[in-house]
């Protein structure tokens, strides 16, 4: 995994499973790789797996119990929340982009809903 | 202790080769020459007996015979470059550790015993191939009069002679216990000196340290003729006190070597 | 935690190290980042002890315990003739702190073999045998004098993996290194070598949090005049 070196490398650890929790790639009540497992997975520095586990933990991603294999949770809300924070970074990411060249909304909308379907369309056909 | 012993079979081990081809060599140089010089004389008898129609008798009057003292000429080369090696052995066995493609006295120095165990393992090792060069010379020294004896007709030979040895390498290889210790022990404190102007040349930079060697140097040569000029001139001891004091004297030297050559290992070397 | 304090070098007149002094702690791996020929080794050397300091100490736990302490150089150190095999059993032989286990496991993932002539082996072999003779020992603080220089790609990626292995608990390593763009996201702290001093320490993923600044970021603000 490819790292940004100029924000903290656990907080991109975070978003890695966050996305993840988001796209139902890690489902409710999943178990996890320890924090051994998922520095030697992603090249990471054991403490960086730590911080990013705690990190998990304060904001109830995942759950943490002795001797057992860290699970992500299985509270839809925090999963409905984290849906939620991905969507809007990623609209946010996006209106910056296209305030910046000064796009009136309803264009963007309309731009928005044709894209989207055929990616759909060309995710069915290949 | 244990890492002395460790690293004394390692010195050991290291040279071993090189030791036993040196050593053949040298066998072999001496042995051949006794033979090359009985066949050499006969050689020269024969001529004579040709060119000037001379009898045995005759030309054995003129040329004279031969006796083993008088092949061992080679023995006495082969002792001095036998001393060189040994010289050369006790600056290599530092020098390698630090020249070379791996710089093996890293691994030295970081090794979890106490220094010392260093100084004392090469010292050992120089020491051993110093005796074996000595105690194996004794062995070729008498091979080779049984050759000479295998070798030369009865009526070339002088009359036999118990002395072996010419007279220089009498010196040398003496009978006299106290005259071989004396020998080992100078031998041993000259290895010391050496052992001293290596550690002290790699304790400094570049020409500081060879400074350092030769205000070393100068000591001891200093000291060397002071002691030397003190046991000749004085009148007031037996001979056996002189001996005594002058084995006081190089035990001094050594003793000094040592502690300094330690010390400069503990604090002062740099890799 | 292994603490430097105050330590001072001279070479003739020339001063080299003015008073270094920094930390590092267990279970962190810090790195010691200076320009060329600022000193970086030979401050490896003195806490080694390959080096002789005018002034300082280097205290590990609060105490003189040189034996709590692997360095391993970034030159070779086994003797020519040696094979990998002979190396490990040297190891095995002089120190009681030796690790076969774990020797052996580092064998597997470098994939070396203990036949091999140590000095026929290519650079980066030779750099992965040198890491097994310091990561074998079971000392808690390991000095890392340019792991990366000189050697391929693919070698660097199985060496940054110790980084990232179980090979790092219980230990804090000090390491010297230029290769800082491949590494950065590694390491846990950074200190600043310049003119012989100390002139700065970060805990990376602080300055990244706070400042928005990479490792390298804050190389160019120290470095560049």
């Amino acid at each position: 995994m490819q790292f940004d070196q100029r924000s903290p490398v656990y907080l991109q650890v975070v978003r890695w499973f966050k996305q993840r929790i988001a796209t139902e790639e890690l489902q409710s009540g999943q178990e996890i790789p320890s924090r051994r497992e998922i520095a030697a997975q992603l090249g990471i520095n054991p403490n960086t797996a730590q911080k990013a586990y705690k990190e998990m933990e304060e904001q109830q991603l995942i759950t943490t119990e002795r001797n057992v294999p860290s699970k992500i949770t299985r509270d839809p809300q925090v999963v409905q929340k984290v849906r939620a924070e991905m969507l809007e970074e990623a609209v946010s990411e996006f209106i910056n982009a296209v305030k910046a060249i000064q796009i009136p909304l309803d264009e963007v909308v309309s731009k928005v809903e044709t894209v989207y379907q055929e990616t759909e369309r060309r995710k069915v056909d290949a | 202790m244990k890492q002395y012993i460790q690293l004394t079979n390692e010195e050991i081990k290291r040279s071993f080769k090189l030791y036993v081809i040196v050593v053949l060599v040298m066998a072999a140089i001496e042995l051949v020459s006794v033979v090359a010089q009985v066949m050499l004389h006969e050689q020269n008898i024969k001529n004579f007996m040709e060119n000037n129609r001379a009898t045995l008798s005759e030309a054995l009057q003129q040329i004279g015979k031969l006796d083993y003292a008088d092949t061992t000429s080679f023995f006495v080369f082969m002792t001095l470059i036998g001393i060189v090696f040994v010289v050369i052995y006790a600056f290599q066995i530092w020098y390698r550790d630090w020249l070379g493609e791996t710089k093996y006295i890293y691994r030295l120095l970081m090794l979890p015993g106490r220094r010392y165990s260093i100084f004392f393992s090469k010292l050992t090792a120089v020491f051993l191939v110093m005796i074996s060069f000595i105690g194996l010379q004794w062995c070729f020294l008498k091979a080779g009069s049984y050759l000479f004896d295998w070798s030369i007709q009865a009526e070339y030979q002088k009359s036999s002679n118990t002395n072996i040895f010419s007279s220089s390498l009498e010196e040398f290889y003496t009978t006299n216990l106290t005259n071989m210790i004396f020998i080992i022990l100078i031998s041993t404190m000259i290895v010391c000196l050496i052992f001293l102007l290596v550690l002290l040349e790699r304790s400094h930079r570049k020409v500081k340290g060879l400074i350092r060697v030769a205000i070393e140097t100068t000591i001891f040569v200093s000291y060397a003729f002071v002691c030397i000029y003190f046991l000749d001139q004085t009148h007031l001891l037996l001979s056996s006190e002189k001996d005594a004091l002058f084995i006081g004297f190089v035990f001094v030297y050594m003793i000094y070597a040592c502690w300094r050559s330690l010390r400069l290992l503990k604090w002062k070397i740099s890799v | 935690m292994l603490e430097v304090h105050g330590l001072q070098k001279k070479y003739g007149k020339k001063p080299v190290l003015q008073g270094v002094s920094f930390s590092v702690p267990m279970d962190q791996l810090t790195c010691l980042i200076g320009l060329n020929g600022e000193g970086k080794s030979t401050i490896l050397k003195a806490i080694a002890g390959l080096v002789p300091v005018n002034a300082g100490t280097v205290l590990v736990d609060g105490e003189i315990n040189r034996n709590k302490i692997a360095f391993v150089p970034d030159i070779q150190t086994m003797p020519g003739y040696m094979t990998v095999g002979d190396a490990l059993t040297y190891m095995a032989d002089y120190y009681s702190d030796w690790n076969q286990e774990t020797a052996n496991e580092l064998m597997r993932i470098f994939q070396l073999l203990s036949t091999d002539k140590i000095t026929d082996l290519s650079k980066g072999n030779q750099a992965k045998v040198s890491l097994i003779l310091g990561f074998a020992l079971d000392r808690p603080y390991l000095l890392l004098d340019e792991p990366f220089a000189g050697i391929d790609l693919f070698t660097k990626e199985q060496i940054a993996g110790l980084f990232s292995s179980h090979f790092m608990e219980g230990r804090g390593i000090l390491m010297t290194t230029h290769e800082i763009q491949e590494i950065e996201h590694l390491i846990d702290r950074v200190v600043f070598l310049q003119d012989g001093r100390i002139i700065d320490e970060h805990e990376t993923e602080e300055m990244r949090e706070l400042y928005g600044k990479s490792v390298q970021d804050r190389m160019r603000e120290v470095y560049q005049r």
